[in-house]
């Protein structure tokens, strides 16, 4: 299996995640409110931001400036998408963590049917 | 006079000032038809509070109307509303966004700002001005390791790219 051409966290797979469940309107705060739906978490959104632009850094996410509104104080929104290198990172990114759980799951039918183990 | 029942009802959310400067919160409702006769929605409510209360009233602010239901257990406490007075004359704490200002890359600065801004604005209608504040300062402290150790690791390989370039040199 090809290795991923750089490794992923998993605060920046969740970020991907969110990013790509969101498309078109992922941006630092709906991106923020989306994980602690999911994950049950609290997360800083300087903690986010970080790491948005580690991936930015990286490639894997390009921002795309949004539009500004009064209750932002005229600040514009900074949206994110996923580029085609994030998205084949993700993907293999993912793709390790399936073929882990398939390992981990044929390992507790082994234990269970064949060594008897409760 | 009888409200018509068939009629298409208002719903409001009021604060009620008095002259002592005591202020409660109220929210209600009453049909279209009344609010007209009685010369518009603040006339009615400052005729109809005015009534009910023993207190000389003040003036009465419409905080909200809808043709959808409010609920009453929703009228807003006296402590939210002294918050709110406060908010519409600030916006987010100035030293927690000057620290914003200074830590965030360039790029990013008006949008963490930004977005640091609409929460506050969303927490200051929810839960008052000073509860507000609170979450924006935890939010910047919170965010202050890890905007730091973005700036640290740029400045890091910022050193070891310029003494790999000096070592080249020499």
């Amino acid at each position: 299996m090809r290795r991923p051409s750089a490794s992923i966290s998993l605060l920046e797979q969740q970020v991907m995640l969110a990013a790509l469940r969101l498309h078109p309107n992922g941006y630092g705060v709906s991106i923020r409110d989306e994980l602690e739906a999911r994950t049950k978490q609290s997360y800083a959104l300087g903690s986010i931001y970080a790491c948005l632009d580690r991936l930015e850094d990286k490639g894997f996410l390009k921002p795309r400036e949004g539009e500004a509104t009064p209750e932002r104080g005229g600040r514009k929104k900074m949206y994110f998408e996923l580029t085609g290198l994030g998205q084949q990172t993700l993907d293999q990114s993912l793709r390790a963590l399936d073929s882990l759980r398939v390992y981990q799951a044929l390992g507790t039918i082994a234990r269970r049917f064949v060594l008897r183990e409760a | 006079m009888p409200e018509p029942a068939s009629t298409p009802k208002i719903y409001f959310q009021v604060t009620i000032v008095f002259t002592d400067g005591q202020k409660i919160g109220r929210a209600g409702s009453a049909s279209v038809n009344y609010i007209n006769h009685k010369g518009g929605l603040e006339k009615y409510l400052a005729d109809k509070y005015s009534a009910d209360s023993s207190h000389p009233i003040k003036e009465v602010r419409v905080l909200s109307q809808s043709s959808d239901f409010i609920d009453p257990a929703t009228a807003i406490s006296p402590d939210i509303l002294d918050e709110e007075d406060d908010a519409e004359s600030s916006g987010p704490p100035f030293f927690a966004e000057l620290i914003c200002r200074i830590l965030v890359k360039k790029s990013h600065r008006d949008a963490i700002i930004g977005d640091l801004a609409a929460d506050h604005n969303r927490n200051t209608k929810a839960r008052g001005k000073k509860r507000a504040d609170l979450i924006y300062w935890s939010e910047v402290v919170r965010s202050l390791l890890p905007m730091m150790s973005r700036i640290m690791s740029r400045i890091a390989w910022a050193s070891v790219g310029s003494a790999i370039g000096r070592w080249f040199h020499n």
